[in-house]
């Protein structure tokens, strides 16, 4: 018997899942800003086009905008330094202890870069190591340079460059190795790597470099822990302190959101120019760095997970030991914990299952589905406040109460931040399965749920597990995006680091900060293991 | 058993186009095959003749042309009619594509299961399968550690055992040695011939073409620059045949002694 | 779109749990900082079996910026209650018709300075602007008496004010400008700069200086030197001006937001915080605040409030004051040339 002659239209559900993804952006990102410009949560201030110019042309707030893109410049700079030699390793290692190495070295991307720029003080404080050991000279000397642009850049750089370290390994996998080694036929490793590997790395190097960059431009929080006055600063105190603006706000926020749509669509080229490389599977995991390049690489390794993880320690003893530590200190902030991880795992399922049914077509049909997510990636890149502020503007209002006044509406804030790294963990996994396993599936005659349930879902479980991880992680590191509209009562773990920074015992703040890093430890490593099994069944 | 009725299919491409954004992948391929045909469709790479394959077999969708298998039209344009997986074809892909989660048995089974629905004939069906591929007592065995010539077996095993009106091959001897080559085609010669489906295989290879297909179909640059009979091919006396039929010539004259090739 | 779905439904649970509780709560927004605040808070669940929900604000980051987020939710306001670090944020509130007046019989024997009239705001527990002087560098014969010492040439170049454009300092140049007029107040202001004075970026910060010994003596709140002092540092607290125009106070302040969701609890809740009890904790707590009224029990560290001669502001006048004076005091710490303040002139408070 043959098959009953059924009509098939792939093209019908493709587009569709395609439509949903926009709506999904549209209205998690493009409603929300669209809603800031036309109808703003308060009286809008003068923002009429002379004063949004003279806000902008204002040279005091020119000389801010300096500052600001002073020390994105440093912290991409820095970052690339390290990360690209850190990536090119991770790439090619076969080392056992390259698993460990890099948990330690994402676990600064995973925290709050607050959290990390508050372990570096516990070290370099007036208060801190630097002084405990070597006297109170010695801390006022080092708290001199680290509250200051030093620190920030020390700072956002040892929390970014995991980044660029990522996406230098990712695009550095990615590479034939037939073409490295023939390289290496004719040059040694130094010309191989500056004339071929980096040229042909470059736009994942540069698409780590843009994130760092304009993640930079949006930081509030660490200038403000070390004191440094920064454009994103000021543009959220005219929405704070008593010269409340929020018009002007808006005029200063626009330079950063135009930069914020340069830098996604500069991320959206790159990543249409990695699709064409994608017909390239071979992984160059064979190759060995000579003597002389392991040994630069090892260092940037060891001196990378000493900078993440030295801090880390002193702030987690403190934790235990330090004035208001202690159990009762991990204990008092065990409320916000139970926030942190409710938001984490709400925001986390919703995208991973949103993700799983969107991201397939998205991967198949990139350049449009490139597009569609453009939404979704700006909702990833836009400074923190602008997007919070948004999301005031289209949810505070009477017949969206049940929403605004719920957890909820932390979970969807969340979900329009992060929805692009689900797509992008998902597309990964999709990158990394053969078609053909798809495809073969396809032509066996069995039915699309039995398919599904015995081939896709299978070999898709670990990627899927991995952007639950992924997403929970952002979602629980997040400070920014909520601080506007946390439901009262509704603290999260970072949150509450933040509010007890004033004033409190060094131990309590130390100990909130305590459990989000080991609550953020934990996920990675399972996410590590998980990791590490995808790969190996992918490329035996 | 009614099965020998469906087994082998009659396909008729009718000016099938396939564009990749501006490039012609295909260009107003027409061709016909009758029932149990064993075509090989030959041209150096980037001719098209994956992209052919793949229409064939529902993955790819053309720019225009139609595409009828049997007595069903199953591809007319930009649409597909029928699904791949109601068009009884099995393919055995180039890198074999091997689900790497299951193993040698279930993978039988589950390609089965369209075709056997209870359970007894199912596992009646995989184990004539397991013996027929040479695989008895492996049927636990995961993709993962068989050995490249045990993979080649599983993944034809896994195309007919849904005993196909056609059978795709693309490409999936090439990385083979010569003597396994030789064993895997003399299995596929004799499943052919026992089964009765129609074959479809895609190579760049003259001397596999020939082992295999009694019809020679000629791609060069997305057109069909020859089409006949494979004994006539040493006949062909212009543009890409001709200059494949040479170097056929070349290779049984003088390979043999020359070093510089054989090195 | 089904993560659509799937969020509409966790959207709803939630939504249904929240407005169950609504019934037993109250929702507090306040800028004081949480190490201090929520002992309070929970001390009113204790003792009245209301569950308090709270939104915490810190010094060092405005962005939080408890004030903008009641302003922003003005069309639908999420907040029972403001409990302000400061009595001025709470004018700004007032000024705009965001709050519910409520005469509380708690707070009758608040000295009526603290407290409007028609129950707009209450005030308790207060800060006050001091001076820190560390007793190494500063011998008590020649101890500051007067906020004006800071632009006494003797001590160029050895004192530290937190920036003026941020916090208390800003308030308590607005309380300068409206106490002394704009003249008078900018010539003070231009002599800080001449002076040599360090621009710190908050009081936590002339704090350290001062404790560290990088500068002789800083203005600051109590709640900063209070700390010092318990640290064990070198270091002295002087209430400024005790001859002259007296100490600037900061009460923190409570106000009920109108149209907030539990009027009533909110209510109770202001009785609570207006009362002996929490004057009291917050005296013995590491803040050490001063009590308005001289019946609450005290350390001895902190000063009987009666004793002490204080500024005499109106605090809604400070508020509008500062409002006018921001763009000036950013240009000032900028040390931008031509500088204007706005045009203010002098005026004691009513005497009350």
């Amino acid at each position: 018997m043959g098959s009953p002659a059924r009509t098939w239209r792939p093209g019908v559900a493709a587009w569709l899942r395609l439509g949903a993804l926009l709506a999904t952006g549209g209205v998690l990102v493009g409603l929300p800003l669209a809603l800031l410009v036309i109808d703003p949560p308060a009286p809008v201030g003068p923002a009429s086009p002379v004063s949004v110019w003279s806000a902008v042309t204002d040279p005091h707030f020119r000389g801010l905008l300096g500052t600001s893109l002073r020390l994105a410049s440093w912290v991409t700079i820095v970052t690339l330094v390290v990360g690209v030699p850190y990536g090119l390793w991770l790439a090619w290692t076969r080392s056992r202890a390259a698993t460990p190495l890099v948990v330690v070295h994402l676990l600064p991307l995973c925290l709050p870069p607050y959290v990390t720029a508050l372990a570096w003080s516990s070290i370099l404080g007036r208060q801190g190591l630097a002084a405990r050991l070597g006297g109170e000279s010695v801390g006022v000397w080092t708290s001199g340079w680290y509250y200051g642009e030093i620190g920030v850049v020390l700072a956002l750089a040892v929390a970014l460059t995991p980044i660029v370290t990522l996406f230098t390994a990712g695009f550095a996998r990615r590479m034939d190795a037939s073409r490295v080694e023939a390289g290496l036929l004719h040059r040694g490793w130094g010309a191989t790597v500056l004339r071929v590997v980096l040229p042909m790395a470059a736009p994942g190097i540069g698409a780590g470099a843009l994130l760092v960059f304009v993640l930079v431009l949006g930081e509030v929080a660490v200038p403000q822990l070390l004191r440094v006055r920064v454009y994103a600063s000021v543009v959220f105190g005219r929405l704070a302190d008593l010269s409340f603006q929020p018009g002007e706000a808006l005029a200063l926020a626009l330079p950063m959101v135009l930069v914020s749509g340069v830098v996604a669509a500069g991320l959206y080229l790159v990543d249409a120019g990695g699709r064409q490389s994608r017909g390239v599977r071979a992984p160059a995991s064979g190759l060995r760095l000579p003597g002389g390049g392991f040994a630069l690489a090892m260092g940037v390794v060891l001196l990378s997970s000493a900078a993440a993880l030295a801090p880390m320690a002193e702030l987690v003893f403190t934790a235990l030991t330090g004035p208001g530590g202690g159990a009762e200190g991990l204990r008092a902030s065990g409320g916000a914990l139970s926030n942190s991880l409710g938001y984490g795992a709400g925001t986390a399922t919703i995208l991973t299952v949103g993700a799983a049914i969107l991201a397939a077509q998205w991967s198949e049909r990139s350049r449009v589905g490139g597009l569609v997510a453009l939404p979704l990636l700006l909702g990833l890149v836009l400074p923190a406040g602008v997007y919070a502020l948004a999301l005031v503007a289209t949810w505070n209002r009477p017949s969206t109460q049940w929403l605004y006044r719920s957890d909820a509406i932390v979970i969807l804030a969340l979900c329009g931040r992060y929805a692009y790294v689900a797509l992008r963990v998902v597309k990964l996994g999709r990158d990394q399965s053969p078609d053909a396993w798809f495809e073969a599936a396809h032509l066996t005659g069995v039915g699309p749920l039995r398919r599904w349930w015995t081939i896709d879902l299978p070999l898709q479980l670990d990627i899927l597990v991995l952007t639950w991880l992924t997403t929970f992680v952002m979602a629980i590191r997040d400070l920014e995006t909520t601080v506007l509209f946390y439901p009262p009562g509704g603290e999260s773990l970072p949150l509450r680091t933040m509010t007890l920074e004033a004033n409190a015992p060094p131990g309590l703040t130390a100990a909130a900060a305590t459990l989000q890093i080991f609550v953020t430890l934990a996920t990675l490593v399972v996410a590590a293991v998980l990791w590490h099994r995808t790969t190996r069944r992918v490329h035996p | 058993m009614t099965q020998s009725e469906t087994r082998a299919a009659s396909i008729a491409v009718t000016d099938l186009t396939v564009r990749f954004g501006g490039r012609v992948a295909l260009d107003r391929v027409s061709l016909d095959l009758g029932p149990g045909e064993r075509v090989s469709i030959l041209g150096p790479s980037g001719s098209g003749k994956s992209t052919l394959l793949r229409c064939l077999a529902g993955l790819e969708h053309p720019a225009q042309g139609e595409i009828r298998i049997g007595d069903r039209l199953a591809t007319q344009g930009r649409r597909h009619l029928l699904a791949p997986r109601h068009r009884s074809m099995a393919m055995v892909f180039q890198d074999l594509g091997l689900w790497p989660h299951l193993s040698i048995g279930q993978t039988l089974n589950f390609c089965a299961r369209p075709r056997a629905a209870s359970g007894a004939t199912r596992s009646d069906a995989v184990s004539a399968m397991v013996e027929r591929l040479e695989l008895s007592g492996r049927e636990r065995s995961r993709p993962g550690e068989l050995s490249g010539g045990e993979q080649q077996r599983l993944a034809l095993g896994r195309a007919l055992i849904a005993e196909p009106a056609v059978l795709l091959l693309d490409e999936p001897f090439t990385a083979l040695d010569l003597l396994l080559r030789r064993s895997l085609i003399e299995m596929l010669n004799a499943l052919q011939r026992e089964l009765g489906f129609t074959l479809i295989q895609v190579t760049h290879d003259p001397t596999e073409a020939l082992r295999i297909a009694e019809r020679i179909v000629l791609l060069e640059k997305g057109r069909i620059v020859w089409d006949g009979p494979a004994q006539e091919l040493a006949g062909v006396s212009e543009g890409f045949g001709a200059q494949l039929v040479q170097a056929l010539h070349w290779w049984r004259a003088e390979s043999p002694d020359n070093n510089e090739v054989s090195a | 779109m089904i993560g659509v779905l799937g969020f509409a439904l966790v959207a709803a649970a939630v939504c249904d749990c929240r407005c169950g509780r609504s019934r037993s709560e109250v929702v507090v927004y306040t800028s004081v900082d949480q190490v201090f605040s929520e002992p309070v808070l929970k001390g009113f669940e204790h003792k009245t079996g209301i569950r308090v929900r709270v939104v915490y604000d810190t010094e060092e980051t405005k962005s939080t910026g408890i004030l903008n987020r009641l302003l922003a939710e003005r069309k639908s306001p999420q907040a029972d209650v403001f409990w302000s670090g400061d009595p001025v944020r709470s004018q700004v509130l007032v000024r705009r018709g965001l709050v519910r007046r409520y005469i509380s019989a708690a707070a009758r024997d608040i000295p009526a300075q603290f407290r409007a009239a028609d129950g707009a705001w209450v005030g308790f527990s207060a800060r006050g602007r001091v001076l820190l002087v560390n007793s190494k560098k500063v011998s008590p014969a020649e101890q500051p008496r007067s906020i004006r010492d800071l632009i006494d040439s003797r001590w160029r170049g050895r004192t530290a004010i937190a920036n003026p454009a941020f916090g208390t300092t800003t308030m308590h140049m607005a309380a300068l400008f409206s106490r002394w007029g704009s003249r008078r107040a900018a010539a003070f202001m231009a002599a800080l700069h001449s002076n040599g004075v360090k621009i710190a970026t908050s009081n936590g910060e002339v704090k350290r200086l001062v404790v560290s010994g990088e500068v002789a003596w800083g203005l600051t709140d109590t709640d900063d030197a209070a700390v010092a002092v318990k640290s064990g540092a070198p270091v002295r607290v002087v209430y400024p001006d005790q001859d002259g125009m007296g100490t600037l106070m900061m009460p923190t302040t409570a106000v009920i937001i109108k149209g907030g969701p539990n009027p009533s609890h909110a209510k109770r809740l202001i009785d609570y915080l207006v009362s002996h009890e929490v004057e009291q904790r917050l005296a013995f707590a590491p803040c050490a605040q001063v009590p308005l009224r001289q019946s609450v029990k005290r350390p001895a560290h902190v000063p009987d409030p009666s004793s002490l001669r204080k500024m005499s502001v109106d605090y809604g006048r400070v508020a509008r004051v500062m409002e006018q004076l921001q763009p000036y005091l950013r240009d000032w710490s900028a040390r931008r040339a031509g500088a204007k303040p706005p045009v203010i002139s002098p005026r004691a408070a009513s005497a009350r």
